[in-house]
């Protein structure tokens, strides 16, 4: 039998793997990526991209496709406390003019499009049951789909399967740091809902967010912590949240349907180890209040993708992690709920500021190394 | 019938041809009619849209018989009964004929002309466009939808068209057209004008905090650069600087080190010029880059002439240029604040421009009218940005060259500092040891709180000049050394030059290797600071710019000037210095006034114009200088424009003698100068007509608030309306003296005709004066409720006017509650107005309802009571944006959490009701309610006597109401007292007296022997202190405020000096 050789074998094609694979892709490595849901599944997410995630998109010349989806674009934010609402325009930085939300039907679909576009091999319907290893180092992996069970080598397999990881469970990649609180999630898509922008509320106990998507949906998700979220309604839940909203969602079309996240606290894996790596949710996971998930995947397929080229997988590690150590605290602290009024703005003032250098560390990828200007 | 509408540029109207004549449109209402309708899809409109767009302000009823006339007018000037149909409720405009209107044809071509691309149906679109739509109207609301799109459809004709000159006319900040321009002129080979067009687009960029060229234009510019034959880099001064500084240096590592640990402090770095400061903060930041920190400079004077605040806000705006991002955290009212002060711009004093009589437009009023302490936001507004900057490493904030900052700067900056104790910040200022009060002033408060340290920056000893002299001139002698310490004196800037350039250096000039033409193009350019652009350049050296860029050229060669992001700036203040040190005074003079003229062309702000002419010693500097007090007074930096008040005195004539003697009363006023009364006093010798009435009241105001009762009444003698601006001015001084006089009847009278005078906006000042006399006067006659209930009646459909109307109460209230009106008294009347309220759905006064109850119960000690309503009454206002009320119930809520012990949950209501209080319009009576509560709140007396002080910086002496003052100056009394701070004690004593003699009859009077008993303990007079308190006890129990007998009849705390 023809075992398959690869440079770089993926399990996940979300986003944190389609990225990966296109990168890679691009760079004239041999690529496959496998996923055992279909080509352009919707799943559950909070689709809100930051100024860092749409940056990425823009850099790899995939914001037009997402753009042209009809994604809305999004230039205002406002934070709703209970003591008042705060409003921030979105003023073109770092090459980006507005902020997106994509439905992940078109966001993962534009993404496995540049992958395969890029050179990459996808494979859907495609589970990995197991990673293959000489004994010291990771060599391949299991693949099986409706047909049959097979393995592929490469030289690197990279676990790229949510925070439920399983490729992160086989190589034993250990946690290096673990978050204590969680919040559980009720996700739905409101139509006709007056919304012209990212909304956030917190208030003490529960946190909601109004996040306009494709076809003038607007996904409404409310968090509280996982403990005591039981026996609490979605529509309890959000007049707690966004009490100020009452009125406008009373004038809109609730949702059909609801999604759940039960909650799981924040963690920090090992990135890398002899033949794996890991990316997005599989080795980087933080509650989904920061609604930062995607923009973090984007950016660390880039940094990961990086490493490999540059020969240096390991140095993958250090620089996810140096720019995730704020965020990742400061969202497990929001997570706790254990806030009131003033601190809440203090600790979105930090995830400001952990953001901030998030986007200037990706912008200054593209920059040149030589010297500029004395300023 | 044939008819043309013109609306693109100004409104024309033809019929077969015929113009109508502009002067038959003799009824301003018969042509909007025409205007909107023409607008309208079909030219046909519902009639209540056309009452609605036209008289928003009436009610149908009342509009519909103007609709009528208007139609009638309208048909009169167009010459034909058909022009307009009104039937059922429909009005048409031509609807029986055929008309073109000029913005459909526009809008259309443009449509298809952007739609297709081609050139040709570009042109012709363009041709249509004959200017901004209805530029006669531009504040009708109906028509700015419209105006807009046509105009965004202009730009993107002329974007297409590649008219890239035009666009910039219509849009400075247009990105593409710089950039296109850009490659043009680099294509051409013109790399000097390609880097200009460069910096015109950072320029007009920078008007907004954190906006910047995109990284592809600056790439772009960096090829230009690099295409050039690049200027030799820059003398790497910052390592040379630091030999000999290795202890400084490690001092300020550990403070930026202990910075980091969220305890911020100030460093304030001394030392004469050329020592070497710059070099040492250089060497700074680059170690707080090197740990993530984040950082912005402002410099300064980097020209002369800046806006209040400018190094300050330079530092700010440095910071969001480097982090763009991070203003994705910051409120838009905040960054509205920032950029608004940046633009030395302030909304209510400059729509007044060009309307009306400049006499009125410029008087005095504008200091007393719609100011809501506009200073006091943009201190919170920069805090706000330091805190979110600081929330990640850390931050690092210098201003250079303090000494030469305004005074407006150094309020901000110490504001800044006492807010970072708490923060990852590091505030580092440099300064020369020469005269700066301001700075002196700041630096004593500071060090006082142990925020602020000091380091003096010393010359360099011999074994330090040594290694400094080597690193130029390896082959240095021992023997040449000794002679180069002895000649710099130990001063690295002066040692390197010698070592460089020989001993020449040191003989007279810095200035070497440049010829006498450029050196005069330098000197031209020197004079107007130290930072500059390629246009500025060009125009201050009044060269073509052939020989401009030439001088550029070997100005950069000779590193005397340097390039940086903005343009450029000369390599060392030194060497500015020592091109203007050259210049004799007659031919400064002349350049300066040349600088003046070059500057206005470029039109630079009347601030740097009126600086040179100023200095030219030309009596033209003095409207310029007017116009750039009346700048910096908008912005709250009073002391600055009073000094450029002052400097322009000697030299004004006739009109500007009459502004600036105005003005300087009005300045003195806003900052609580009883010498306001003299400047008025002059001012009314020299003003005539509205003016001088309107400086009249002004003075009579002045006089009544500094007590002397005979001068206003003199000054308000024979004045009557004359129905002009003035008279609301004037009826209310005249109401307000029968008051102080005790003639209560005409007081009222007056105060009656004042309110039909007065335009019922929110936010006026005169209004919220008005109200609150009038409550003075109802209270009076016993009748404060029953002109609460008609105010209530009054604003029930107006909720912004209700607003007004009870912040416009609530001093009066508190007269009433601390006034002989038994409490359950005024629990009773605030239930009543209640439920008078809530039938009426008059939400606002069911919050001040509930709010006044709270206080009453608070007062007498019924703390569940005053629980229950102040935190209804915190929600209520809340709901409605009521700020100021949230404000003052937060307040009041923070007293019971004192009453109730917990001084930890009455500090955090205090910090949430503050920048609540600072940004409503009544901000003058709040502050010094919710500091006097801070003051109380305390955790002990240091840390009181330090909240006097913090209270002391932020509303200074600027603002204040002389009722709400005394909620301030008792508590403040106590805390210095209670550290045995005597001097501080007694002048704030004497400012209660002052403020209590307004209380007459009210339990203030015992506040105040409470205030004195204290004093008297820190005086070690331990009877008299004892007798005061059981006189205060028993003046506190008639007044029927039990919590605040208990406090006195437990006696004082132990002095603890």
């Amino acid at each position: 039998m023809n075992v398959e050789h690869y440079d770089a074998v993926i399990v996940g094609a979300r986003p944190a793997g389609a990225a990966t694979a296109m990168l890679l892709a691009r760079a004239g490595l041999d690529v496959l990526v496998v996923d055992r849901s279909e080509y352009g599944r919707d799943t559950l997410s909070t689709h809100a991209l930051m100024r860092a995630g749409v940056l990425q998109l823009a850099r790899w010349g995939l914001l037009e496709a997402v753009v042209a989806a009809g994604t809305p674009p999004i230039r205002r934010t406002q934070f709703h406390y209970e003591d008042g609402t705060s409003e921030i325009s979105l003023k073109p930085a770092a090459g980006v003019d507005a902020l997106y939300a994509p439905r992940r039907t078109v966001l993962d679909a534009v993404l496995v499009d540049a992958a395969r576009d890029a050179g990459a091999t996808v494979r859907y319907g495609t589970t990995a049951t197991d990673v293959v290893s000489d004994g010291s180092c990771v060599t391949g992996i299991s693949l099986r789909d409706e047909r049959s069970e097979y393995v592929v080598r490469a030289r690197l397999t990279i676990g790229a399967d949510g925070m439920n990881s399983r490729v992160a469970r086989l190589v034993g990649a250990a946690t290096t740091r673990a978050g204590r609180h969680a919040s559980a999630f009720a996700y739905g898509y409101w139509t006709g809902l007056d919304v012209d922008g990212y909304e956030w509320f917190w208030r003490p106990g529960v946190m909601g967010g109004f996040i306009p998507t494709n076809d003038g949906a607007v996904c409404v998700c409310v968090g509280a912590p996982t403990e005591g979220f039981g026996g609490v309604s979605y529509a309890q839940l959000l007049e707690r949240a966004a009490p100020d909203a009452r009125e406008r969602l009373a004038h809109a079309n609730p949702p059909a349907a609801l999604r759940r996240f039960a909650g799981r606290p924040g963690h920090l894996r090992r990135a890398t180890g002899p033949g794996w790596a890991l990316v997005g949710d599989a080795g980087y996971f933080k509650d989904p209040l920061s609604t930062h998930g995607i923009t973090d995947a984007l950016r660390d397929a880039e940094l990961l993708a990086r490493a490999v080229v540059a020969g240096a997988v390991q140095d993958f590690e250090a620089e996810r992690d140096r720019l995730s150590e704020q965020l990742f605290g400061v969202v497990d602290e929001l997570a706790a709920y254990e806030w009131d009024n003033g601190q809440v703005r203090r600790l979105l003032l930090a995830l400001s500021s952990a953001m901030t250098d998030e986007v200037e560390a990706l912008a200054a990828l593209d920059r040149p190394q030589v010297p500029t200007m004395p300023v | 019938m044939r008819v043309e509408i013109q609306l693109l540029g100004g409104f024309d109207v033809r019929v077969d041809g015929d113009a109508v004549d502009a002067g038959t449109w003799e009824r301003k209402q018969a042509a909007l009619l025409v205007k909107l309708l023409a607008l309208a899809p079909k030219r046909r409109l519902h009639r209540e849209q056309c009452l609605d767009a036209i008289w928003p302000e009436l009610t149908l009823d009342a509009a519909g018989p103007r609709l009528h006339k208007a139609a009638h007018y309208a048909r009169k000037a167009l010459g034909t009964r058909d022009a307009l149909v009104l039937r059922q409720d429909t009005v048409a405009l031509f609807p029986s004929a055929e008309v073109t209107v000029d913005v459909d044809e526009f809008e259309h071509l443009a449509v298809r002309a952007l739609h297709h691309g081609d050139a040709d149906a570009v042109s012709t679109a363009l041709a249509y466009y004959r200017g901004p739509l209805l530029p006669d109207d531009l504040y009708d609301e109906w028509a700015i939808a419209r105006r807009e799109h046509a105009r965004a459809l202009h730009l993107d004709l002329l974007r297409q068209a590649g008219r890239w000159d035009a666009l910039l006319r219509e849009d400075p900040a247009d990105e593409d057209a710089h950039v296109a321009l850009m490659r043009a002129y680099r294509d051409a080979g013109d790399h000097r004008a390609a880097l200009r067009q460069y910096e015109r687009m950072d320029r007009s960029l920078r008007e907004e905090l954190g906006m910047a060229p995109s990284p592809a234009a600056t790439h772009l510019r960096d090829e230009i650069l690099a295409a050039m034959a690049a200027p030799p880099a820059p003398p790497a001064i910052a390592c040379d600087a630091l030999v000999g500084r290795a202890g400084e240096l490690a001092t300020l590592s550990r403070l930026l080190e202990e910075a980091g640990t969220g305890r911020g402090r100030a460093v304030l770095l001394s030392g004469p010029p050329g020592v070497g400061k710059t070099a040492l903060i250089e060497a700074l930041r680059e170690q707080a880059f090197a740990s993530g920190w984040r950082g912005g400079v402002g410099t300064a004077a980097a020209v002369e002439g800046a806006w209040p605040y400018a190094p300050v806000l330079e530092a700010m705006a440095d910071l969001g240029r480097r982090h763009p991002a991070l203003l994705d955290g910051l409120d838009d009212l905040y960054r509205a604040e920032i950029d608004r002060a940046r633009r030395g711009e302030d909304a209510p004093w400059h729509r007044e421009r060009g309307d009306g009589p400049r006499a009125i437009a410029r008087g005095p009023d504008r200091i007393g009218a719609p100011r809501p302490l506009g200073h006091q936001r943009l201190f919170i507004a920069a805090a706000e940005l330091m805190r979110l900057a600081s929330a990640g490493s850390g931050l690092l904030l210098v201003v250079d060259d303090a000494h030469d900052a305004d005074e407006a700067s150094m309020r901000l900056l110490h504001y800044l500092a006492r807010n970072a104790t708490t923060e990852r910040v590091l505030l580092v200022l440099a300064r020369r040891n020469v005269k700066a009060p301001a700075l002196d002033e700041m630096r004593a408060s500071l060090q006082h709180r142990g925020v602020l340290v000091d380091i003096d920056l010393g010359p360099l000893d011999l074994d330090a000049t040594h290694a400094l002299v080597r690193r130029h001139r390896p082959d240095a002698t021992d023997e040449t050394v000794q002679k180069i310490f002895t000649l710099s004196g130990g001063i690295p800037f002066a040692a390197v030059e010698v070592a460089r350039r020989g001993e020449d250096a040191l003989d007279g000039s810095v200035v070497g290797g440049i010829d006498n033409a450029t050196r005069e193009v330098l000197q031209r350019v020197a004079i107007a600071g130290m930072t500059f652009d390629t246009d500025e350049f060009v125009a201050l050296s009044g060269r073509s710019d052939e020989k401009a860029f030439a001088a550029l050229d070997v100005a950069l060669g000779a590193s005397v000037i340097e390039r940086v992001e903005s343009g450029y700036r000369f390599r060392h203040a030194l060497v500015r210095e020592a091109l203007l040190a050259d210049l004799a005074p007659h031919r400064r003079r002349q350049i300066d006034r040349d600088a003046a003229d070059r500057l206005a062309a470029l039109g630079a702000s009347p601030a740097r114009i009126g600086h040179h002419l100023l200095r030219a010693g030309d009596p033209a500097a003095v409207p310029h200088l007017l116009d750039a007090a009346e700048t910096e007074a908008a912005l709250g930096a009073y002391r600055d424009a009073l000094e450029l008040v002052d400097a322009v005195r000697p030299h004004a004539r006739g009109q500007d003698a009459a502004r600036c003697s105005a003005l300087r009363g009005d300045l003195l006023f806003a900052l609580g100068d009883t010498t306001a009364v003299s400047a008025f006093r002059e001012a009314m010798q020299l003003t005539t007509g509205s003016e001088q009435r309107l400086v009249r009241a002004k003075l009579a105001r002045a006089a009544l608030y500094s007590g002397d009762m005979d001068l206003a009444g003199v000054t308000l003698r024979g004045l009557e309306p004359a129905g002009d601006l003035a008279d609301s001015a004037i009826m209310l001084a005249k109401a307000n003296h029968a008051f102080f006089s005790g003639d209560i009847a005409t007081a009222t009278r007056l105060a009656e005709h004042a309110r039909e005078l007065v335009e019922l906006e929110t936010g006026n000042w005169q209004l919220l004066d008005l109200i609150a006399l009038q409550g003075l006067l109802a209270h009076n006659r016993g009748e404060w409720y029953e002109q609460l209930r008609v105010e209530l009646n009054r604003t029930r459909d107006a909720p912004n006017l209700a607003n007004a109307v009870f912040d416009g109460h609530l001093c009066v209230a508190e007269y009433l509650l601390y006034g002989p009106v038994p409490y359950g008294e005024v629990l009773e009347l605030a239930e009543a107005l209640r439920a008078t309220a809530a039938r009426a759905g008059a939400v606002r006064a069911v919050a001040f309802a509930a709010a006044l109850a709270g206080e009453a119960a608070l007062l007498a000690g019924d703390l569940e009571r005053a629980e229950r309503e102040l935190q209804e009454a915190v929600d209520r206002h809340r709901e409605l944006s009521a700020t100021a009320g949230e404000a003052h119930s937060l307040q009041r809520l923070a007293e019971l959490r004192l009453a109730q012990g917990d001084r930890a949950a009455a500090t955090e209501l205090l910090q949430r009701a503050l920048p609540l209080a600072r940004w409503s319009a009544i901000a003058l009576h709040l502050l010094q309610r919710i500091y006097g509560t801070m003051i109380r709140a305390a955790p002990g007396p240091l840390e009181a006597r330090a909240a006097v002080e913090m209270a002391d910086a932020a509303h200074g002496t600027d603002d204040f109401c002389p009722f709400c003052q005394i909620m301030f100056e008792v508590p403040a009394v106590i805390a210095c007292a209670d550290v045995g701070d005597l001097d501080a004690a007694s002048s704030h004593y004497a400012a209660a007296e002052r403020s209590a003699e307004l209380w007459q009859g009210t339990a203030w009077q015992a506040g105040l022997l409470e205030a004195r008993a204290h004093v008297a303990a820190a005086r070690g007079e331990a009877r008299e202190a004892a007798t005061l308190l059981d006189q205060a006890a028993a003046e506190f129990e008639r007044a029927g405020q039990p919590l605040d007998v208990t406090r006195c009849r437990a006696g004082l705390p132990a002095p603890s000096i």
